[in-house]
């Protein structure tokens, strides 16, 4: 009766201990079969010797070096323009709140409900007097500041909604 | 939050030590990665720091979908495969065994392996394995020196587990037969 030998995907598979092959066949199979036992062992050699293959390492420095470099090129210009941004920010905000301090109360109805509409006229007029206040500057300049100053702002207010214990995942 | 969940956690708070680590933790997965695919000379720890750049820069978007090391490795992979396209043409040991025929790997010209100043057989194996395919040689690296898993690497590999098991084994019967060819059974199993 011919024997039905063992393929190579079954004997890599027992050396890799893999319990999918059904090791108590592969073993009862290599008890009587010299050509199995024999590829078994070629195979054993060649996982033993790829198991040994020096890779190169690399230096023991490394990964100072990477951290290093990677906080100089990604870290610190972030946290610079963060810095600047923040400050930028943190004036802007001052700057509207004493515009408001100088003139805001004016923006607070007279007498009796005023229209939303109104309410907006009033206050863009106070933005546009208020930049008219800067005297010999371009009209066109003193919208520029102004909605430098609200962009300002509103930077700070990304700033304080960044900070909120808010997270994707 | 387990330990990879905080250690990303330090890193994107701007923890530097932390990143060390990481990269300590990570830089022999990408050493033997970039090694297989690009070689250990040359270029060689340029890449491997560009894959930490990659990684620190993609660190935000990593949603622990898999493992660290999967994703560190695929971007390593990744990385490699890209570097060597720029760099030549396909050699044959990139492709697979499919595109060249096992019969042309048999009859290879002069390369790595005659340049192997002993014949013993430690130093043809090594020479051999330089000769495998690369995707072969990749996925057999990370089974045997990474000891990682089949679903780890046809993450990293971008390929069906079934195709990374098929690498692997047929990489060992390649690996196999040519020694067969040169050297007697007991010689290898002495």
């Amino acid at each position: 009766m011919r024997i039905k030998h063992l393929t190579d995907e079954e004997l890599q598979t027992y050396l890799s201990g893999d319990l999918a092959c059904e090791p108590e066949k592969i073993e009862a199979h290599l008890e009587i079969c010299d050509d199995c036992r024999n590829a078994l062992e070629e195979y054993r050699f060649i996982f033993g010797a790829i198991e040994t293959e020096p890779v190169r390492e690399l230096s023991p420095d490394f990964a100072a070096r990477v951290a290093d470099k990677v906080w100089a090129a990604e870290v610190e210009p972030d946290r610079a323009r963060a810095t600047l941004w923040t400050v930028l920010s943190v004036v802007s905000a001052a700057a509207i709140v004493v515009m408001f301090l100088m003139n805001g109360w004016s923006l607070w109805p007279a007498g009796g409900a005023v229209s939303g509409t109104a309410m907006m006229q009033k206050y863009f007029g106070w933005v546009k007097s208020f930049a008219e206040s800067f005297g010999s500057i371009e009209s066109g300049s003193t919208y520029l500041i102004v909605g430098a100053l609200i962009a300002g702002f509103y930077g700070l207010l990304d700033k304080l909604v960044e900070r909120l214990p808010i997270r994707n995942h | 939050m387990n330990s990879e969940q905080l250690l990303v956690e330090q890193i994107l708070a701007g923890d530097k030590a932390a990143f060390e680590r990481l990269v300590s933790q990570y830089q022999r997965l990408v050493s033997h990665i970039v090694a297989r695919i690009v070689g250990s000379e040359g270029d060689f720890e340029d890449i491997c720091q560009d894959v930490f750049f990659k990684v620190y820069k993609s660190l935000k978007s990593f949603q622990f979908e898999c493992k660290l090391s999967s994703w560190i490795g695929r971007i390593a992979h990744n990385t490699s495969l890209n570097h060597v396209a720029r760099k030549r043409p396909a050699s044959f040991s990139d492709l697979s065994e499919e595109e060249y025929g096992a019969d042309s790997y048999a009859d290879s010209q002069p390369g790595p392996i005659e340049m192997a100043e002993q014949a013993d057989v430690a130093n043809r194996l090594k020479a051999e394995i330089r000769c495998l395919p690369q995707a072969y040689r990749t996925a057999l690296t990370l089974y045997h020196l990474e000891e990682m898993s089949y679903i780890e690497i046809s993450e990293i590999m971008s390929l069906p587990i079934n195709t990374v098991k098929s690498h692997i084994f047929r990489a060992r019967r390649m690996l196999k037969d040519k020694l067969l060819a040169v050297y007697r059974r007991e010689d290898l199993c002495a």
